[in-house]
């Protein structure tokens, strides 16, 4: 408050200080500029103090004038009534141009907060993408040469070689953690631009599938895609993640012997996918607490550490306005995840 | 210049990487000329001689679709490209610009190989178009125009044949969205770019064996797709 008042006491002051100066010059000048010098104290206060003095500045300059300037002097009376013109258009003149000038500050300080913002993401991108490429730069050499001790055209001891190999998947499960702790950050900078395609489930699918081959392929892996869903309106590389997620972990958590399901069906207006296993299962209290970014204080150690995949699921699909919960059912940890069908681009027949 | 021995180009700035990667490809009988800079592995593709060059996207002296451009004024040897993740709009550029395929770092030294091969295999061939193709049980004669699965007839719409003959014409080689349709579907329809994922999604319907795990007819996540023989 003691700024705004000494805002309005400085206002005050200046008109005086105008007054003062334009005093001596009330023989030499013309009254239309003896206005424009008032006109030129309402427009700085505008720019420098805000609104409020500016409109305050606006009315005293018109008192000012008609009493120092204005025959007769040191009165508020006039003896020209066409003074009274010159008040009514000082004033509306300084009134407008406060308004603007305060606008105009505003919009300044907007576009200048605005700056700071793309600055600051951009920042944030480029140590993305630089750290991004810092953590994948050793992956991709610990993966490559652990993958050419693993080739038996290598001669190596068969155990050495098997070494190797759980060298090289253990670096790519570790560059499949980098890959989604990277993308939590950038989901969560709320910036991600998403590319959104109507595409069929199926694709993804076979990708996610065969990206995660190392981890899939000892596995019972049961799918079961009706042939006729509906195309889908989603990003393919954010959906893949999804289902990379969900399949690791129902891999990782579950004993070799346990079937891997993944499903799909249309039901009320949305796609529902949901993959399951068996021979594990979620904590039977709020398994919904799974999705949180690093889950702690679970009482079964066996889905200690889910933390960071499924936090990254729940973000991907709340960006594609999808549900997504964790439950146990028929004997299965099933993770269930809808996402809107919406209308699918028409196709002509041939 | 022997066709036993291909000369390969590795354009890698890592150097760990680009040793991995030389090695691989020198074991599998091939000459290798390394390359840490842009610059560098320009200068050894011009001195003549190379069949394949592999490049990674992120060098730092010459953006790397700027290499591609360069080189495909003057040659259309096949360019295998090393890539980050998450950079399907660089994957895209550089296809546009006239490279083959792409390896998605990181990756193992098999998939390297089973690229590299078909690249160059593809690139051996030339000119000497073959009407028959196999893969996986399925048969085809582009020349009679007639699909066969497990000896059995497949029947295919004229623009299911027309996506075929493209994918088999550019087997290894990534095909993005928008180059299938304008190759199968004309100019003027990028709009339309989930024709060519039915279109796709039919043709493995009929010529897979398990179409949501194709061996054959590959998608690359937010890029298009790979015709693998």
């Amino acid at each position: 408050m003691n700024t705004t008042w000494s805002r309005y006491l400085l206002v005050v002051a200046l008109c005086a200080l105008t007054t003062l100066l334009a005093l001596p010059l009330r023989g030499w000048l013309d009254l239309a500029n003896i206005v424009m010098l008032f006109l030129l104290l309402v427009f700085v206060v505008a720019v420098r103090l805000g609104r409020g003095p500016a409109v305050l500045t606006a009315f005293l300059s018109v008192i000012a004038f008609d009493v120092f300037f204005v025959h007769p002097y040191l009165s508020l009376g006039v003896d020209d009534a066409q003074y009274l013109v010159t008040f009514a258009v000082m004033l509306a003149v300084g009134l407008i141009a406060s308004h603007q000038a305060a606008q105009l500050v505003a919009r300044t300080e907007e576009a200048k907060a605005r700056e700071h913002a793309i600055q600051t993401e951009k920042l944030r991108a480029s140590l993305l993408s630089s750290i991004s490429h810092d953590l994948r730069t050793p992956l991709t050499s610990l993966v490559g040469m652990a993958d050419s001790l693993a080739d038996p055209r290598a001669g190596l001891p068969v155990e050495v070689g098997e070494k190797a190999g759980i060298i090289r998947d253990q670096a790519h499960a570790m560059h499949r953690m980098v890959s989604n702790l990277l993308d939590m950050a950038r989901l969560q900078s709320g910036r991600v631009a998403m590319n959104l395609q109507w595409q069929p489930l199926e694709e993804i699918v076979g990708s996610s599938v065969r990206l995660l081959e190392d981890v899939l392929s000892a596995r019972r892996l049961d799918i079961d895609l009706p042939a006729d869903l509906p195309l889908i309106r989603f990003d393919a590389v954010l959906m893949e993640r999804v289902l990379c997620n969900l399949l690791e972990n129902a891999a990782k958590y579950s004993p070799p012997d346990a079937v891997i399901r993944l499903a799909a069906r249309t039901r009320d207006g949305r796609l529902e996918v949901s993959v399951c296993n068996t021979g594990s299962m979620f904590p039977a209290e709020r398994p919904e607490q799974v999705f949180d970014l690093f889950a702690r204080g679970l009482q079964e150690p066996a889905v200690a550490g889910t933390g960071i995949g499924l936090a990254v699921c729940r973000a991907i699909i709340a960006a594609h306005a999808g549900t997504i919960v964790a439950e146990n059912r028929d004997q299965q940890a099933c993770v269930i995840f809808t996402l809107p069908l919406g209308t699918p681009p028409s196709v002509e027949g041939e | 210049m022997s066709m036993g021995e291909p000369r390969v180009v590795v354009v890698e700035d890592e150097p760990q990487i680009r040793r991995f990667v030389s090695d691989a490809v020198r074991k599998e009988g091939c000459i290798v000329v390394e390359a840490g800079t842009a610059r560098a592995g320009f200068d050894a593709v011009a001195a003549g001689g190379v069949q394949l060059v592999v490049l990674d996207l992120g060098l730092p002296d010459i953006n790397g679709i700027d290499f591609i451009r360069e080189l495909r004024i003057w040659s259309g040897m096949p360019i295998l490209i090393l890539s980050a993740r998450a950079a399907e709009q660089d994957k895209i550029a550089a296809l546009d610009a006239g490279a083959d395929d792409y390896l998605t770092k990181p990756f193992g030294v098999g998939e390297l190989l089973a690229r590299l091969r078909v690249l160059l295999r593809r690139h051996a061939q030339g000119i000497e178009a073959t009407p028959l193709h196999r893969f996986g049980g399925v048969e085809v004669d582009l020349a009679h125009h007639w699909v066969k699965r497990d000896d059995i007839e497949v029947r295919l719409t004229q623009l299911e044949f027309r996506l075929l003959v493209v994918l088999l014409a550019n087997a290894g080689k990534v095909l993005t969205h928008r180059h299938l349709m304008h190759q199968v579907w004309g100019p003027g329809r990028a709009e339309q770019e989930h024709y060519v994922r039915i279109y796709v999604g039919r043709l493995r319907q009929k010529l897979e064996r398990d179409p949501t795990q194709p061996r054959h007819i590959l998608t690359e996540t937010g890029v298009g797709y790979r015709f693998q023989p």
